[in-house]
């Protein structure tokens, strides 16, 4: 079962990896539009990396209202209840 | 003397807006007629909406050219007359997309979703065959639909007019477009001698002086060379970066 650092610790790499997201940038409270330039696009390839690497099924719907990096920990944790 | 020549400008930009309010209903009607028009087939009908747009437009320039209230010159032309480009331009103005679809009878152009529904505009827009940018990777497909089948796409990657004094802020769905149909993009820099019909302009603001515009088209990118083996993602972010250069430097 993941917990929630795990689910952040992967979503740091993604966000890295991917998007070229600086590591400093990257906190909870860190909006991804307006401070990390994550668009919708990014955030399909961002919902299926995170399917891949941690199991978890995110509906594009349920992400629409995701605007922060806890946001995305707080539904993805939730997911894995 | 000043008043007089003022008001008179005023006058002959009424005029203008007046033609172009009475070609537009004109264009609306023909395309709820047209509708009813067979056609050969669907891509005909598309060209021949198109066409029609494209000859409206350039009537308005040379309705404002001969009024005395435009000058304009486009360089490079024949860059953009190649099929299958991705055409990417700044939106300095309400105008930018008459001046390409005036030059560009056929191509193809992301439209606002907002004209796409509404139901005058809509009914010419849809019949062209016009792309919406609706949403996001809908649009992609879309794109590069349009793109593979060997249309000119037009779009304005900053996805609204800019606000003069702003630094320019690209969206990153032309860049994803021409990496997901493999397609050159050709930028074309416009440029407004003075700021006009600029975004949180009132359009009845009467320009002060005859509007002059240029426009340059000087060399195209190739897009999947630059993203070659790079994840979307990134290669996305390297494209728009380049597009961005471009743009900033020649703005500047």
């Amino acid at each position: 079962m993941l917990n929630k650092s795990d689910i952040r610790a992967h979503l740091d790499d993604s966000l890295i990896s991917m998007f070229g997201v600086p590591a400093e940038h990257i906190r909870a409270d860190a909006r991804l539009y307006e401070d990390l330039d994550i668009d919708s696009l990014d955030a399909v390839d961002l919902i299926i990396h995170l399917r891949d690497v941690t199991g978890v099924r995110v509906q594009a719907e349920e992400f629409k209202t995701v605007r922060t990096v806890s946001d995305i920990v707080d539904t993805v944790y939730a997911l894995t209840r | 003397m000043s008043k007089i020549a003022h008001g008179w400008r005023i006058a002959r930009t009424g005029a203008c807006y007046i033609g172009f309010g009475i070609g537009g209903v004109a264009v609306i009607l023909l395309a709820a007629v047209l509708r009813c028009v067979p056609s050969r087939s669907k891509s005909a009908r598309q060209r021949r909406m198109r066409r029609v747009i494209s000859s409206f437009f350039s009537a308005f320039l040379a309705l404002a050219r001969v009024l005395g209230l435009l000058e304009y010159r486009f360089e490079g032309a024949s860059y953009l007359r190649r099929p299958g480009c991705l055409i990417v331009a700044n939106h300095p103005s309400l105008i930018d997309v008459v001046f390409l679809i005036a030059f560009l009878p056929e191509a193809d152009c992301v439209v606002k979703q907002a004209l796409w529904h509404n139901p005058f505009t809509g009914v010419v827009l849809r019949q062209a065959g016009y792309t919406s940018n609706a949403d996001g990777p809908e649009l992609i497909e879309r794109g590069r639909a349009s793109l593979t089948s060997g249309n000119s796409l037009i779009i304005f990657p900053e996805g609204t007019r800019s606000r003069p004094g702003q630094p320019l802020r690209l969206q990153r769905g032309a860049a994803h477009i021409a990496l997901a149909a493999g397609a050159e993009i050709v930028p074309v820099v416009i440029r407004f001698a003075e700021p006009t019909l600029f975004k949180g302009e009132p359009w009845y603001h009467v320009p002060s002086g005859k509007i002059q515009v240029s426009m340059r088209a000087h060399c195209s990118f190739d897009a999947e060379g630059h993203g070659a083996g790079l994840p979307t993602t990134v290669a996305a972010r390297r494209v728009t970066a380049l597009i961005h250069k471009y743009f900033t430097q020649r703005l500047a």
